[in-house]
């Protein structure tokens, strides 16, 4: 039991400081939905709702779906028509991206459609990064 | 012009607004005084557009077009909301009000853009909605309170970046009616109308 207890809290750190590097080689070892999962993201669920005038993350609306952003190439979701911009930042989303795409999205990547000035919160925004992070299939969101 | 958009349901009468509860503001013509004032504040852009470098108007021109498209989405939420068939008769008054008042931001953005020298988005083709999550009237109440609680962040991420102050100002005048969407749809949903202070 407290073993148990002792071992989360061990898993929960190393998540904290692993979440503070950059994410490819998570990519890369095929353990991302899996470790996201046991992070908190009720918080970045919440603070969704203010990208939810635009996106959804099971569809494409105003902007593409978040489902399996993570890792992705930025621009590449099917069936979504980006900005040129957008699609030659040759950006990969990761923690690191997200965060300099969300602080300030139009300074990051000149001529994005995403015409929204960006968090500067830090906090919120790695709240949010969580929480987009869980966006894998099969998550239920993404229904 | 998809097949969404082409039937749209009958503007109600004013005497048949009886949501329950507080909600005679909305029977005033406020939309149109709205509306009005975000024309006024949009006319007069030509002259101000000529001091405008082409890369700052190109900014401006995309983001009203991502009001726009988000706006039209709008337009078929409340297209989608009002076919349903679940909603009674007084929040569907209300939901055909709401839209009539998204298909007039769209009006506005759309001369505003046509004034900085450009073309408008049009509509999607099909709107992709969760309509297999929408099965009682409090769905479709929440689904839009959702919709425009986004919108509201959304202008208000949008406000900031406009290179022309009239824009700013224009678009602070849809924020706040979408705000007051939000919170009346929060108010048929049984929620605080007005959950905060601050909202971004
Ligand atoms: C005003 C509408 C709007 C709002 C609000 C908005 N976005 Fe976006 N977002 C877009 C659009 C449009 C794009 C596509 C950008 C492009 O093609 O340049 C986009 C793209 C993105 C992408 C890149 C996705 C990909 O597939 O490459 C991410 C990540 C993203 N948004 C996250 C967010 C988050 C998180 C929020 C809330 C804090 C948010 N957005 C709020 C409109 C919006």
């Amino acid at each position: 039991m407290i073993c148990r207890r002792v071992m989360s809290v061990f898993v929960y750190c190393i998540l904290s400081v692993w979440n503070n590097g950059i994410y490819a080689q998570e990519q890369a070892l095929g353990l991302l939905p899996e470790v996201q999962k046991t992070i908190p993201v009720q918080e970045g669920k919440s603070h969704y709702a203010m990208c939810l005038g635009c996106h959804s993350p099971g569809y494409n609306r105003t902007g593409p779906k978040h489902c399996g952003v993570f890792g992705r190439l930025a621009g590449s979701q099917e069936g979504y028509q980006y900005s040129e911009a957008l699609i030659t930042s040759l950006l990969r989303w990761n923690r690191h991206t997200l965060d300099l795409f969300l602080e300030a999205p139009t300074k990051i990547v000149p001529g994005t459609s995403m015409t929204f000035a960006g968090i500067s919160d830090a906090g919120v925004r790695a709240q949010l990064i969580d929480y987009l992070a869980t966006l894998a299939p099969g998550h239920k969101d993404c229904e | 012009m998809s097949k969404l958009f082409s039937q749209q349901v009958p503007a109600p009468s004013t005497s048949t607004l009886e949501v329950p509860s507080r909600r005679s503001f909305f029977r005033s013509g406020g939309q149109l005084t709205l509306s009005a004032m975000a024309l006024t504040m949009l006319s007069g852009l030509n002259a101000k557009v000529a001091t405008a470098s082409d890369k700052q108007t190109m900014i401006d021109i995309q983001i009203i077009n991502t009001a726009i498209a988000a706006e039209h989405e709008a337009v078929a939420a409340y297209q989608l909301g009002a076919e349903s068939g679940l909603l009674s008769t007084p929040i569907l008054n209300v939901a055909v009000q709401f839209q009539g008042h998204h298909k007039e931001h769209i009006d506005a953005l759309t001369k505003a853009v046509k004034s900085l020298g450009a073309e408008a988005v049009d509509p999607l083709a099909k709107y992709l909605f969760p309509v297999e999550k929408l099965k009682s009237e409090t769905d479709v109440l929440t689904f839009a309170a959702s919709l425009e609680r986004g919108a509201v962040s959304a202008y208000a991420g949008a406000i900031p970046l406009f290179e022309q102050r009239e824009l700013s100002k224009a678009a602070a005048s849809i924020l706040a009616d979408e705000a007051m969407h939000w919170a009346v749809l929060r108010q048929a949903l049984g929620l605080d109308p007005v959950p905060g202070a601050f909202f971004s």
